[in-house]
This record gives structure tokens, sequence and C-alpha cells, in this order.
């Protein structure tokens, strides 16, 4: 099972490591300012695997989200890949006032605020 | 191999190069504005289809080809399918052609005047137009492309 978080800034990599950070042994963290592909306007990551064994990946592609979801069905389609050996989610607004602040920023392409504002933060489960 | 031409719409110059591409339109001869609106797909895609793949038949080695309307994300169809082909252990591949390249203004305006405002009657007179100028450009881009496929086979038969 391949899980896609697909968005239209780097948040989609935060919720694919998120994800995979539930499966981190206690007390282990992600600092954010350590991630170095938070500041490319679109990429496909491979985060790694969760405690249940699925394969968790971001994709991103800044003003794009809509398409990324598409086009993964289209390509799933071309290749008969069946629906139940994947799964995309929409990453969602976070409740977080700073969070929230740093996708505006990624949203208006203001990539240094953001990184910035994520500055400090952890990838928290 | 599956080949994939895609362009912001899916509608115009994606459709003329796979129309060329698998024989519906002869390299030779410049397609009359009648031609052109009797393709498959030519001028009728709009904002709900993009992102979806349309298959367009096939050429004469085989290869599957496609249309694919992606609106201004170029990089998308190449960033996604890359990334999903190698997450899936995919071992068939594929080829995308970014057809905007062939694109004029005529084009971009009779194809905003059909598809985005719905006035299809100026709309396709433009873009008609417009494909027949840039006919050669396209003929010439599925041509380059053609060799690189007969290429990869040779490399990888």
């Amino acid at each position: 099972m391949r899980v896609f978080y697909v968005h239209n800034t780097p948040f989609a990599a935060l919720a694919a490591l998120s994800h995979i950070n539930q499966a981190a042994p206690a007390g282990a963290t992600i600092r954010l300012d350590q991630l170095p592909f938070l500041d490319r306007r679109e990429h496909f990551l491979r985060a790694g695997r969760d405690a249940d064994d699925r394969e968790i990946y971001a994709v991103w592609i800044m003003s794009g989200g809509a398409i990324l979801t598409r086009l993964i069905h289209s390509f799933s389609d071309l290749y008969q890949i069946p629906g139940d050996q994947y799964t995309v989610c929409q990453v969602v607004i976070p409740q977080a006032f700073r969070l929230r602040l740093a996708m505006r920023a990624y949203q208006l392409g203001l990539f240094g605020l953001a990184r910035r504002v994520l500055r400090g933060l952890a990838v928290l489960p | 191999m599956k080949v994939i031409y895609h362009c912001f719409g899916g509608t115009h110059s994606s459709v003329l190069a796979a129309a060329v591409h698998t024989g519906r339109l002869s390299p030779d001869r410049v397609p009359s504005p009648d031609d052109l609106l009797s393709l498959p797909l030519y001028d009728k895609q709009d904002g709900q289809d993009y992102g979806r793949l349309e298959p367009y038949g096939q050429d004469e080695s085989g290869n599957e080809v496609f249309v694919l309307g992606r609106r201004s994300y170029a990089q998308a169809p190449e960033i996604v399918f890359r990334g999903l082909a190698s997450a899936f252990n995919l071992e068939e591949p594929f080829k995308l052609v970014d057809t905007a390249i062939t694109l004029n203004w005529k084009m971009k305006l009779g194809g905003y005047l059909s598809r985005g405002l719905k006035l299809q009657g100026i709309g396709r007179l433009i873009v008609t137009w417009g494909s027949r100028r840039a006919y050669p450009r396209v003929v010439a881009l599925v041509e380059s492309t053609k060799k690189d496929l007969s290429a990869k086979k040779e490399r990888f038969p």
C-alpha cells in the first residue's frame, strides 16, 4: 500500500513526515529547519514506511494541488494499478497559527518567510 | 512504449501532435480547418478534463499515444509520472512530450476564445488558422519524438 500526500506547498512533505514520525521511537523528532527540500517549489518525495508497512510519499507543485490528484489517478488507470494499492490524501489546513501562517507564506511564494516561521518547530505526530 | 503529448488544455497542440503521430493527419500536407475540426478531441476538451489521459490510438510501431491537458503546470506530468513509476516499480517506459513549444499567439487566443469564453465561432476560426500555421513545427516535433523512440528501441529492444 502506498499513501501519497498531495498539496500545493511543501506541507505535503510535512504531512508525510508527520505520518512517518508516528512510527518513530518515542522522543524522536524531525526538526523542520533541517529539511532542505522545504525550499523546493515542486517535488516527489519518498518519506519512508509507517508502522503498518505502508510506503509514504509526498508530492507538491506550487499552486497545483488539484492536478496532482488527477494525474495520480490517470497514471494508475493507465497502468491498471488497483485502487486498493494506493491512497491519495489532500493535506488539510493546519489548526496551529504558525503552521497556517507558514502555509499561506508558501502559497504566496514567500519561501524565506515560511522557513522563518517554521524555524524551531519539529514534526509531530 | 506509451507516448504522452501534453499541453495547456489537451485539445489543440497535443491533439495535433497525436494525430500526426498516429497517422490521422499526413505530415506532408497542411490539414484544412474541416480536417482539424473533425479530429477527435480537437477543440473539445475544457477545464473539467485537465489531468486526464485520453487515448489517441497507436502508431505503426505499436506505441500507444495519449493526450493530456495539464493547465500551466508544464513540469507536473514529468514529476508525478516519474515519481509514480518509481514508487510502483514499473518497467514499461513512457515518453512525455510538451507540445506547448509549437504554439503561436493565434492558437492561444483562438483556444481561449473557444474553450475559455465559449465563443466557438470566432475562436475556432482563429485557432484553426493558428494550427495550420503551426503545423510544420508540430510535424517536426513528432518526427523528432519518433526518432527518439526508435533510438530507444534500438538501445533497449
